[in-house]
């Protein structure tokens, strides 16, 4: 079975010559179908582009970039368009919700914009925010949303169709700690509904909701943590 | 308990100081007080850095057995209870992740009992059972309504591996802190895997445990992303001393 996102030696660099700057070193790197992967480095090691490429954002500048098995470096605008608004959802830290739309007009406007009936594009909107707690705020305007009611929108937004992989920057950043735990929930609950995610944090116990945590510095990925499902769990003393 | 430490060197980069170490018995302020000074020096990158390092040794009664006497005083400040009963309502009170094993429960005992803070009850059958006293209950209180102050400077492994490592010219020591950090992280990746499994109504007493440990662990993988950061700005700038 194809996984949903794969990185073939995929790359980015900036300018060359002498100013030549590598964001990204050749990467190899599969996501698995029902994956939570967190990427996790200092500022500049490339976590963003990495996200980048792989929503399609930016493009590789030598390897490749799967999404679903096909590859995006050979995509038009439209087509890496069409993949935006059906495969990949984006959660930004900045919420990037249109002050002038309600909540539910948030989340239904990818669809619409993909060309479906308003009516149907609204229904599903209003199945996806039910789906992240929301149901009941389906009218508000961002403005008289909470900031972890505002992500959990973009969530929702994200998510809004079906589309089965969510990349999300620093989805928890400008969150308290038990609002960002909330998110942080409903990722999970994607990835273990069948879903995909690629998380980029800086905040570990964020991270720590992920199967996998990569870790990138200076463009390259110089480690990983997993899950260990059958981890003894033991603190304090028997002495 | 004594320990011979002075003058000695170690593999020509640490230079000891202070003559030795013996606990003055069990105040704790007197402990918290009484360090050594590890002067560590070392050579990076051409610039010479020197820095105490301030050694705490082990306690003879560290925070473990301090949680444990006030942990069978507060379940024997509901009712008197025996010793076994107490292991189990100790484990269950701690979020089922804190095992004691029944000998340490009895040590525990008999010393809350030399201080006058429990007393035996005439043992009925095989039964024998402990009550607390006005001054168990006196002591109880005083220590639920003081503030725990951490020792400081820190006396963990770690601290000391990483400072004894950035000391030592020939150590990847930004291996060793990503070691750790992968570790951490994984242990982080175990709790929050309990922390989801867990119900938010039922198991309160265990996801407040598990929020203490998930913030220490943060804590400790903050501080190695602080090391870090610190380390390769240094180099930065002592590579751009020298070129």
């Amino acid at each position: 079975m194809t996984r949903p996102i794969e990185l073939e030696a995929a790359e980015r660099r900036f300018g060359n010559g002498r100013t030549q700057v590598i964001a990204l070193h050749p990467t190899t790197l599969g996501v698995e179908r029902g994956e939570l992967l967190a990427i996790m480095g200092p500022s500049g090691s490339g976590k963003t582009t990495l996200l980048s490429l792989v929503g399609g954002l930016d493009r590789a500048t030598g390897g490749r970039v799967l999404v679903e098995g096909k590859d995006i470096g050979q995509m038009s605008p439209s087509q890496l368009a069409l993949l935006r608004r059906r495969t990949v959802g984006y959660v930004f830290q900045d919420l990037n919700l249109l002050a002038g739309l309600t909540a539910r007009e948030n989340v239904s406007l990818p669809l619409e914009l993909d060309g479906a009936r308003v009516a149907a594009a609204q229904a599903l909107a209003a199945q996806a925010l039910q789906s992240v707690g929301l149901g009941h705020l389906a009218d508000r305007y961002p403005d008289d949303l909470s900031g972890g009611e505002q992500q959990r929108v973009a969530i929702a937004r994200a998510l809004v169709g079906g589309r089965g992989i969510v990349l999300a920057d620093e989805p928890t950043g400008a969150l308290d700690s038990m609002t960002g735990e909330s998110v942080m929930r409903l990722l999970r609950n994607h990835c273990d509904t069948g879903g995909t995610a690629v998380l980029v944090t800086h905040d570990a116990a964020h991270a720590a909701w992920a199967d996998r945590v990569v870790f990138l510095r200076d463009g390259r990925v110089v480690d990983e943590a997993r899950t260990a499902p059958t981890q003894e769990f033991s603190v304090g003393t028997t002495a | 308990m004594g320990a011979h430490l002075g003058g000695s060197r170690l593999a020509g980069e640490l230079a000891l100081t202070h003559q030795s170490v013996a606990w003055p018995g069990s105040n704790r302020a007197a402990r918290a007080s009484e360090h050594h000074q590890l002067i560590v020096s070392s050579t990076f990158y051409g610039l010479t850095l020197a820095y105490p390092v301030c050694i705490l040794l082990e306690p003879p009664f560290g925070e473990d057995t301090l949680s444990v006497k006030f942990g069978l005083l507060a379940l024997l400040a509901d009712a008197p209870a025996h010793g076994y009963e107490l292991k189990t309502a100790f484990e269950r009170r701690t979020g089922g992740s804190w095992a004691i094993n029944i000998g340490q429960v009895y040590t525990t005992l008999q010393r809350l009992e030399r201080d006058g803070l429990v007393t035996e009850l005439p043992s009925v059958g095989e039964r024998h059972d402990y009550r607390i006293t006005s001054a168990g209950t006196e002591a109880l209180d005083a220590w639920f309504s003081s503030p725990v102050v951490a020792e400081a400077p820190p006396r963990d492994e770690l601290t000391i591996k990483v400072l004894l490592a950035v000391a030592a010219g020939d150590v990847d020591v930004t291996e060793i802190l990503q070691r750790q950090r992968r570790a951490s992280i994984e242990q982080l990746q175990a709790y929050t895997r309990r922390k989801a499994h867990a119900d938010p109504d039922r198991d309160i007493a265990f996801l407040i445990l598990l929020d203490a440990l998930i913030f220490r662990t943060e804590a400790e993988i903050r501080w190695l992303d602080a090391s870090e950061a610190r380390i390769s700005s240094l180099s930065a700038r002592v590579r751009e001393a020298i070129s």
